[in-house]
């Protein structure tokens, strides 16, 4: 192919990529309307996670992929990083599609926990 | 005698003539086509193949490093693989998959799994003479996330209400000087443009780079980069940093290896400049590699 060819790919190309250009924004984030104070891990989130994330093959003690069976120092690594959020509730891609559990969050759980990490999540 | 004399003359000159062009070019400001996060002026001679693995590894440090995460090692932040073909010595294109890893001070993640196009195009070339003092080279990067469109959550970006909100571009300059064999300096304006961004974020962000080489043995190069996004967004109070590499780069034949360490959790300009929010400072910088090897075409 001659140079002149990849010269006027190149300009075709730049140009379809240029013309879906968009300058959108996401909107205001919607308030949740927590209630500070009112979940703890103990009451509230203990059965999430039990139900959905820490049972054989996934988040069990020992596991690669992070414990999140017991309110410890790896729970709390995961919600200290984002990790956990980003997963369970942004990105919604845990508990994932393969697994012998749950493969979604109910939307009652994802508030629960969204409201109990920005609370601090208390014990 | 003097007809001899003569002859070998007007044959030295017309053969320096004709080889003076390629000979009077600098060549290798830089020993690889990426600094650590930037790209560098150079492209891939025609007909090379050019096979990239990239990794960033977690924090080393900080709240989310340490030993409970062996310093980062057992934790992957981003990860490139892909590849990139001389189709000249000036135009080199290519394909690249990565992870996507960067997010807003805030948590909500960039885009995630991404597919980006790259086109590398030289249009300046330093001359040993200084008639042409710099050399100068324009980059493009598309970059379109795969990932699974999360209706139920609007207030992602993951959410995509269009197709067109999954896609990204940058467009980049790199002006260039090799100063001498030992030492190289870059110069990087970029502008980045996402389709979709959070609220009362910048879809554009105009951004200033700079990276540098500095051979330290026969083998070993030490490589520094940074890029400084303009946005009043975009400031240390709101969360953000510049993303600011240091890296070694040793030569093995048709190897070039690198490690590095550098605060940007991504690896793509689409993605490490809207969206690092790590901080040197706090112990968020990472190790990082990349092995590239060179195949004939």
């Amino acid at each position: 192919m001659s140079v002149f060819n990849f010269r006027v790919t190149g300009w075709v190309t730049g140009l379809l990529l240029l013309s879906s250009c968009n300058f959108d924004s996401l909107p205001e984030p919607s308030a949740i309307g927590c209630e500070s104070g009112t979940l703890t891990y103990d009451d509230s989130i203990q059965v999430i996670l039990e139900t959905n994330c820490a049972y054989t093959g996934c988040h069990l003690s020992g596991s690669p992929y992070g414990d999140l069976s017991a309110y410890d120092d790896e729970l709390l690594s995961l919600l200290e990083s984002g990790d956990f959020k980003e997963r369970a509730i942004d990105l919604r891609d845990m508990p994932p599609s393969y697994t012998f559990g749950p493969t979604s969050l109910s939307e009652a759980d994802i508030q629960t926990l969204r409201c109990w990490i920005e609370d601090g999540y208390p014990k | 005698m003097k007809k001899y004399l003569l002859l070998s003359s007007l044959f030295f000159l017309f053969t320096a003539s004709v080889s003076l062009p390629a000979q009077d070019l600098v060549f290798q400001t830089f020993k690889d086509t990426r600094v650590i996060n930037s790209h560098s002026v150079e492209t891939l001679p025609k007909r090379k193949l050019d096979i990239r693995i990239g990794h960033r590894f977690g924090d080393l440090a900080g709240d989310r490093g340490g030993t409970q995460t062996f310093f980062g090692l057992e934790n992957a932040s981003d990860v490139l693989i892909g590849g990139e073909y001389g189709f000249t010595d000036r135009l080199t294109a290519g394909i690249y998959r990565a992870k996507g890893a960067g997010s807003l001070a805030s948590g909500t993640p960039g885009l995630r799994q991404l597919l980006n196009l790259i086109g590398k195009y030289r249009i300046l070339h330093q001359k040993e003479d200084g008639s042409m003092p710099i050399s100068l080279t324009v980059l493009g990067v598309a970059t379109m996330s795969t990932a699974k469109r999360i209706e139920t959550n609007p207030d992602i970006i993951n959410n995509f209400p269009e197709f067109s909100h999954r896609l990204a571009y940058a467009g980049q300059l790199l002006i260039a000087h090799k100063f001498s064999d030992g030492f190289s300096l870059q110069i990087i304006p970029s502008y980045v443009h996402r389709n979709l961004v959070a609220f009362e974020d910048d879809n554009g962000i105009f951004s200033m780079g700079f990276a540098s080489r500095i051979q330290i043995s026969k083998v070993f190069g030490l490589i520094v980069d940074g890029t400084f996004p303009f946005s009043e967004m975009r400031t240390a109070a709101n969360g953000f940093h510049p993303a600011i590499g240091v890296g070694l780069e040793f030569e093995t034949g048709g190897h070039v290896f690198q490690i590095n360490f550098t605060n940007a959790t991504a690896i793509m300009e689409t993605d490490y400049i809207p969206y690092t929010t790590s901080d040197w400072l706090e112990g968020e910088f990472r190790l990082g590699f990349t092995v590239s090897r060179t195949f004939n075409l």
